[in-house]
């Protein structure tokens, strides 16, 4: 039998009333849009990551732990590419993700699709691209986005 | 006149220091004490500062494979020796996808915020936690917020007790 059980608001008794003060939400913000933070080496590593899940899987021709080895990678470059300045990032790792988040399994033609992601994001990286608007890389989220619908629409 | 953090500690679980910092950053503008705002990298630092220091909000990161961020939400709500299964637990993830969000759910999370996320996002989490925290349901499975969001009448049997005799958190 399960039971509901209402703890003590502790929480509530500590704050208090009166809720967040909107200037400070908004100092908030601008201390995640102005953070000096380099993505460049947290963003390398989590590539060195992707490339070691790919080489493991190679070697083991093991597929079981490489679908939440990549997405854990892809997941964080996703989130932290906008908070740290590189939007670019995150909207090439967004198309990857999706494609992720939308299987249950990896086979050959993802690990291809990931390793032309991994090539992509580098070039991002190396040439210092860093807006999603920036031409070259709405060329590469473009041809990763239309290699993903392919890979998509013959599944489906 | 608005909240007063100044005793308030908060645990933030991440994947890097430069995520942690950015955390601490933006926690810290919304007026919670640098001092009172602690980190982790793994399920088992987290875990462990918990225990040490009984945090009043957690916010995890979902953490690397195996899904360590949540492990420690179980871990913190099952474990008979956490020094308090109620916390509240925000769950931060770089992906909002269905799946994700109920398996966080069914792991006992309170909140989820997906990764990047704006100081708004954040603060009206915190604000929920707060106010409108829900009610626990505590079984042998489970022990977490009511996971029947939606105010709509349940049709089916009623299978919980009402009775509050799970001991309040210590303190």
């Amino acid at each position: 039998m399960s039971k509901l059980v209402t703890p003590k608001n502790r929480l509530k008794e500590k704050v208090g009333d009166g809720g967040f003060n909107q200037e400070d939400i908004q100092k908030a913000q601008q201390s995640i849009e102005e953070n000096d933070i380099d993505f460049v080496p947290i963003a390398t590593n989590y590539l060195r990551l992707v490339r070691e899940a790919l080489d493991r899987h190679t070697k083991s021709q093991n597929k079981s732990d490489l679908y939440s080895d990549l997405l854990d990678q892809l997941t964080q470059l996703r989130a932290q590419g906008s908070l740290f300045h590189y939007p670019s990032i995150t909207d090439l790792t967004d198309t990857v993700v999706d494609l992720l988040d939308s299987l249950n399994s990896i086979d050959d033609t993802i690990i291809e699709i990931i390793v032309a992601y991994e090539k992509s994001a580098n070039i991002l990286l190396s040439s210092e691209i860093k807006q999603a608007d920036n031409p070259v890389c709405l060329a590469l989220v473009k041809e990763l986005q239309a290699v993903c619908n392919r890979y998509k629409a013959k599944k489906s | 006149m608005a909240y007063d953090f100044s005793k308030v500690n908060v645990l933030v679980v991440e994947s890097t220091p430069a995520m942690f910092q950015l955390f601490q950053t933006v926690l810290n503008m919304l007026s919670i004490p640098e001092k009172n705002i602690h980190s982790a990298y793994s399920m088992g630092e987290g875990y462990r500062k918990f225990c040490k220091m009984e945090h009043d909000i957690i916010i995890t990161d979902w953490l690397e494979n195996p899904d360590t961020g949540i492990q420690l939400i179980k871990k913190i709500r099952m474990n008979k020796e956490s020094p308090n299964r109620f916390v509240p637990i925000i769950m931060t993830a770089g992906s909002g996808h269905l799946n994700r969000v109920l398996r966080s759910r069914d792991a006992g999370v309170s909140e989820y915020l997906v990764k990047p996320f704006a100081a708004e996002a954040l603060a009206t989490r915190i604000t929920r936690v707060i106010e409108n925290p829900r009610p626990y349901v505590v079984d042998a499975s489970y022990i977490g917020p009511d996971r029947r969001v939606r105010d709509e009448p349940y049709e089916g049997e009623d299978r919980r007790s009402p009775d509050q005799d799970i001991p309040a958190p210590k303190k």
